[in-house]
């Protein structure tokens, strides 16, 4: 029983903040109004959700939307695992601290300063990319910016710039809790450093990395909406129009005046269908990771 | 506390060893090993230096100089008028103030709720354990959407003041089932067992052995819930009317939103240049100033990473 | 809702009324009324309290203790209370709060330039949020009819058709800024002068010889340097649409959305041969290297970079001023401005943008004295406070020149337009246009700069067209653009007398009051539409989708049918034909 008293504050918390709210989430079957408001508003059933698929971009802002999430999963999951691997080896403490200070600031830039310096850098014609590619290759710089595959790229990797150094810190503290006297123990049999990483460091930190990964895509639809907007142009359109950025551009048109329309009920609809494939893969994800590991949610 | 010590000297011999880049223990291989991950991350490091030092040089420099690709790596024509021009609003001191108030209490709430929530769920014994951790897990998924959580928080009364702030995130449900994992995995369930038989009831031991050992998580949590409160303006803009509570941040963005507005068309051309040579100048000092006070507490929280060796002990 | 506005009309009938009744002066009249008659200052004798909600705006440091709050508050007698919301978030605030039943909505909501739009408050004011206001424009209304006389073109029918909502009210307090430069700057390009000097070439007036000019800055090295780096013509991501109109208008008249009225009837220039024809000049452009592709994705930032280069590279580029290059740099005087091609047909036609009233105050329903409220915004609509908004204030801001230095500017005007190819000034308006040389001087750094002064131009103001040429500063003729906007009002005003047949506003598609119906179907379809055409214009310029191939251009008009563009055009007739009958 001491053991549920520990819950009591938190179950209440998450059932009154969380689940509460979540009546709102009927408005995506009904069509809202400020009269209305959440409980009287007019049914219309799975109106919302045609209306959603049914709109000419519904396949290209699907794709594109999970394009970009796949790819920055795989790419980008790795990195801080491999970082704080690395750093963990290295047993120079100031220069960790350096390293690790230094590589966790970039989560701090915000979007908009960010889109602003990858434009500046990547420029072709006067950027240091489009400078130093003209220097070494001799010709004009192909535009990152104004292909679809560019987009993706400047995308995900400025992405991994920003958060490897960032999502390292984790690990890092999973790696705090490897017994050293294992790595003393195995280096006095001879095993190299490189065997402690592979056969004590990693398994150390395989569940936490399972977690990690099954929470990571529980969110596979969540793309947020800045800085693809920002990065957004006529250009690369086609492979940068994400869910977050057709729901934002359609209140707003006829541009005579500040403000878009608000369709509460649409972007209710959207969340619902995002939270919904969020859910079932992770609950996928989580059961391969059962399968295969003993690590699972639940 | 016998076996820290030796741990310890263990490790002064090895960083020595490290240093010296001589020692016995370093077979050719490691040697090479502890090259490359050397250079890897020295690679790494220096890619993520290099933008940051010119957002530093661009925020010492005249607007001109950076509108016109003239800073590389270090200030042009050096000012620090882009610094007194976001000092000027009062509103930073009030909200430099507000920002480490919901900073330091909206964090302890944070780890509190976390810590409480997680060690039940645990705990392999407890009944009904999967369907508490859904319970928490769901909310990661589906949530309210922002007019619901709205109207909720108004009939609450809790719209416009502090509390609108530090409650409805007190509890993040992805941080919960890191820290549950951790717990999962690090505590030795004969540790509990021992402890019963010592007559160690389930907050003695949550507080005498758990939260000592984990001092590493719940340090990499604190600064995850810490610098997402620092870095919070949403809510913040949502809930609070009045401005004497409102953070740093959202009088920052405030700014930001505004240097990211292309001029508009019916500005006048006088408006239009003026705003735009505003924009240049603020925009990097912002960094500067928003980002440095929770920079400088990373090297504080460092110091728990290296920690935590405890636990290995009572492992082995 | 009803009930509230059954109240509000009967009030406002009593008032009218009350005064109508002998003309009474207001110190006697009834206990609803509690203002003076309308153009007595002050507007209230005993002090009442409004609140106010504006959004924080980076330039106003504190609206309470504003000096224009407190110059307002003296003259009219009501005590003002703000309520600052978010910069960029109001609209989500009011939104909530109206969601929650709107008890906490201030009296007055002021918006920036250019207003709110009517999509958006209808849905409020439909929920009972918002007070019509239609009455009090008929008997309340006074400074705004003052200021709304200076304008030759822009009178209060054309204010209150644009500003009434398909229920045929009012719901808001209008403001105006009426700028020739404005209306045709959106179409104009800007030239780098020492080329065409360099290469000895007029500036072009045709499309072909926009064409060969450009072709000559590629190959003729007018930077001297013997690279063959110059960059014939380029622009910026937030541009685009300036350029559109540039390049396109010649072709087919292209304007905000693209659509176009041929004798009340509504169609989209995106699908026209018009269009198309104009893309095969523009892809031609591009495919020769004439035009720099690096328009679609570079920022303004990254194209000041361009322009700042030593040597220039910079040919022209597509925007009406030169506030992208650095204040200091000398090249920004250099540039001389384009005006709108001659197209294939002979004809020169220049993209209009009207200056159009916009919503930039309501009143709502928790307003106890919306008679008062109006009386306010109304004033804010006044000669004095128009200026007092747009410029500041008489001897802080800005300075009356004295008669020598108006002597001198003139001569100095007539200087410079003596020496340009044509004397517009004389052409035009003879001696007549001396007086609107700069009478009063003003200091443009107080625009962006955080004050404490005025109100940056949030709320309602009216400025007209003579009121506004009064604050010109005609700076340092010795070069063209440091005087540009000044001279450019000259120049509209005889592109305007030019493209007199575009000057008839129902030929324009714009300031469209939808229905809720139509709104839903344009909500619908229309920014994926509009979002398709951008896309396909980008990928036919650069030739990513080939123009002169009938079948892409066949998949193309496909397309935009099947995504509905014929439902969007029908509900823009509707609306257009309501609204011009």
């Amino acid at each position: 029983m001491p053991l549920y008293s520990f819950l009591i504050i938190p179950v209440v918390y998450v059932i009154v903040f969380r689940y509460i709210p979540m009546l709102g989430a009927q408005l995506a079957f009904r069509r809202y109004s400020i009269l209305g408001g959440i409980w009287n508003s007019r049914w219309v059933g799975f109106e919302n959700f045609e209306m959603f698929f049914n709109s000419y971009q519904f396949n290209r802002v699907l794709s594109n939307t999970l394009r970009l999430s796949l790819y920055l999963i795989f790419a980008g999951f790795p990195f801080p695992v491999i970082f704080a691997l690395l750093l963990n080896t290295i047993r120079a403490r100031r220069f960790k601290r350096v390293v690790q200070t230094v590589t966790y600031m970039p989560h701090f830039i915000s979007t908009t300063v960010l889109v602003g310096i990858m434009l500046q850098f990547f420029n072709v014609n006067y950027g240091i990319y489009g400078k130093l590619y003209t220097a070494l290759v001799g010709a004009r710089a192909p535009d990152l910016f104004s292909s679809g595959t560019g987009f993706v790229n400047l995308y995900i990797w400025s992405g991994i710039w920003q958060d490897f150094g960032w999502g390292s810190i984790m690990y890092l503290a999973a790696l705090t809790n490897v017994n050293p006297e294992l790595h003393e123990a195995a280096q006095l049999d001879g095993a190299s450093r490189f065997q402690c990483m592979l056969h004590i460091d990693i398994p150390a930190i395989i569940p936490i990395i399972t977690i990690m990964l099954v929470l990571r895509a529980g969110s596979v639809m969540n793309i947020g909406f800045e800085k693809v907007f920002l990065m957004q142009n006529d250009l690369n359109i086609a492979a940068s129009e994400v869910i977050s950025t057709y729901e934002y551009k359609r209140g707003f048109v006829v541009s005579s005046g500040i403000g878009s329309t608000t369709d509460v009920s649409l972007s209710t609809t959207i969340g619902l269908f995002n939270s919904t494939i969020n859910l079932l893969v992770l609950v996928v994800v989580n059961f391969v990771a059962g399968k295969l590991g003993e690590t699972s949610l639940w | 506390m016998r076996s820290k010590n030796r741990l310890n000297m263990r490790e002064v011999r090895a960083l020595r060893a490290d240093r010296r880049g001589t020692a016995i223990a370093l077979a050719r291989s490691d040697r090479i090993f502890l090259a490359v991950v050397y250079g890897i991350i020295l690679l790494g490091t220096l890619i993520v230096l290099y933008p940051l030092l010119y957002v530093l040089a661009a925020s010492f420099s005249s607007p001109s100089a950076v509108t016109q690709g003239r800073v590389v790596i270090w200030p042009v024509e050096f000012t620090l008028a882009g610094y007194k021009q976001v000092l000027a609003y009062q509103r930073v001191g009030i909200g430099y103030r507000n920002t480490i108030f919901y900073t330091l209490a909206g964090t302890t709430i944070n780890v509190f709720v976390t810590l409480i929530c997680a060690y039940p769920l645990s705990r392999k014994g407890l009944p009904h354990r999967n369907f508490f951790t859904f319970l928490f897990a769901f909310t990661m998924m589906f949530g309210g959407g922002l007019m619901p959580t709205y109207l909720l928080l108004n009939r609450l009364g809790m719209v416009n003041t502090v509390w609108a702030i530090l409650i409805p995130g007190a509890l993040s449900a992805y941080q919960m089932i890191v820290v549950r994992t951790f717990f999962a995995s690090t505590i030795p369930d004969d540790l509990l067992e021992s402890a019963k038989i010592d007559g160690c009831n389930d907050y003695q031991f949550f507080w005498y052995f758990v939260l000592p050992l984990s001092t590493a998580v719940i340090a990499v949590i604190g600064l995850q819930y810490a610098v997402g409160h620092w870095n919070s303006y949403f809510s913040a803009m949502i809930y609070l009317q009045n401005p004497d509570l409102y953070p740093l941040q959202v009088f920052l963005r405030e700014i930001l939103v505004m240097s990211q507005i292309d001029t508009p068309e019916f500005m006048d051309d006088h408006a239009a240049e003026a705003i735009q040579s505003m924009k240049n100048l603020i925009k990097y000092a912002l960094i500067v100033v928003s980002t440095a006070p929770i920079l400088s507490i990373y090297p504080l929280i460092q110091k728990y990473f290296v920690k935590g060796v405890m636990i290995g002990s009572i492992k082995g | 809702m009803s009930l509230k506005k059954t109240c509000i009309r009967t009030l406002a009938v009593l008032l009218v009324l009350s005064m109508a009744w002998g003309g009474l002066a207001s110190a006697q009249v009834s206990a609803e009324v509690i203002h003076n008659e309308k153009g007595v200052l002050p507007i209230v004798n005993e002090p009442i309290t409004l609140t106010v909600g504006v959004s924080q705006n980076t330039m106003v440091q504190d609206w309470q203790t504003n000096k224009q709050t407190l110059y307002l508050e003296e003259k009219t007698g009501i005590n003002l209370e703000f309520v600052v919301y978010p910069l960029n978030e109001m609209q989500t605030k009011l939104e909530l709060a109206i969601a929650a039943g709107g008890g906490d909505l201030p009296d007055i909501l002021l918006f920036e330039t250019p207003g709110i739009r009517q999509s958006v408050l209808m849905p409020w004011a439909e929920a009972g949020m918002i007070l019509p206001l239609t009455e009090y424009y008929d008997s309340l209304l006074y400074w705004g009819k003052e200021t709304l006389a200076l304008s030759d073109d822009i009178d209060l029918d054309f204010v209150k058709k644009y500003l009434t909502s398909y229920d045929g009210e009012i719901y808001g307090v209008y403001g105006i800024t009426e700028s020739i430069n404005n209306q045709y700057a959106i179409s104009r390009v800007l030239m780098y002068g020492p080329w065409l000097e360099a290469l000895d070439k007029e500036m072009p007036a045709t499309t072909e010889e926009f064409y060969n000019y450009l072709i000559d800055m590629r190959d003729k090295d007018p930077n001297g340097n013997g690279i063959r780096d110059e960059i014939p013509f380029s622009g910026y991501s937030g541009a685009l649409d300036n350029a559109k109109r540039f390049l396109m208008t010649p072709f087919v008249y292209t304007q905000q959305d693209y659509w176009i009225a041929e004798d009340g009837v509504i169609s989209s220039a995106a699908t026209k041969d018009g269009w198309r024809e104009g893309l095969r000049y523009v892809n031609k452009l591009f495919s020769e290297g004439l035009i720099d592709p690096a328009m679609f994705t570079q920022d303004q930032a990254t194209l000041t970079v361009a322009l700042s280069q030593e040597p220039n590279v910079i040919g022209g580029y597509a925007r009406w001023s030169t506030t992208n290059l650095a204040a200091d740099d000398a090249d920004r005087y250099l540039y001389r401005r384009l005006e709108q091609l001659q197209g294939p047909d002979g004809k020169t036609v220049k993209s209009w943008w009207p200056s159009m009233p916009t919503i930039d105050a309501v009143i709502t329903k928790n307003c106890e004295h919306p008679e008062v409220a109006f009386m306010l915004l109304d004033y804010l609509n006044s000669i004095e406070m128009s200026i007092i908004t747009r410029y500041g204030y008489e001897g802080v801001n800005w300075f009356p020149n004295d008669e020598e230095t108006i002597k001198a500017q003139q001569e100095k005007f007539i200087e410079f337009w003596q020496n340009q190819p044509e004397n517009l000034l004389e052409k035009f308006y003879g001696e007549d246009a001396l007086p609107l040389v700069a009478k009063n001087r003003y200091d443009t750094t107080q625009w962006g700069t955080l004050q404490n002064d005025w109100w940056a131009g949030v709320g309602p103001d009216s400025m007209t067209y003579h009121l506004d040429t009064q604050f010109y500063d005609l700076g340092n003729l010795d070069n063209e653009l440091s005087a540009m906007s000044y001279v450019n009002e000259f120049i509209a005003k005889y592109a305007y007398e030019q493209a007199a047949q575009y000057r008839d506003i129902s030929k324009v598609v714009t300031g469209l009051v939808f229905t809720q119906e139509e709104q839903e179907v344009v909500n619908r379809y229309f920014s994926e539409i509009l979002s398709y055409i951008n896309e396909s214009w980008a990928a036919f310029a650069i030739g990513a989708m080939d123009v002169n191939n009938d079948g892409v251009w066949q998949d193309y008009l496909n397309t935009l049918e099947k995504m509905g563009i014929d439902k969007v055009t029908e509900a823009v007739q509707t609306c257009y034909t309501r609204m011009n009958q």
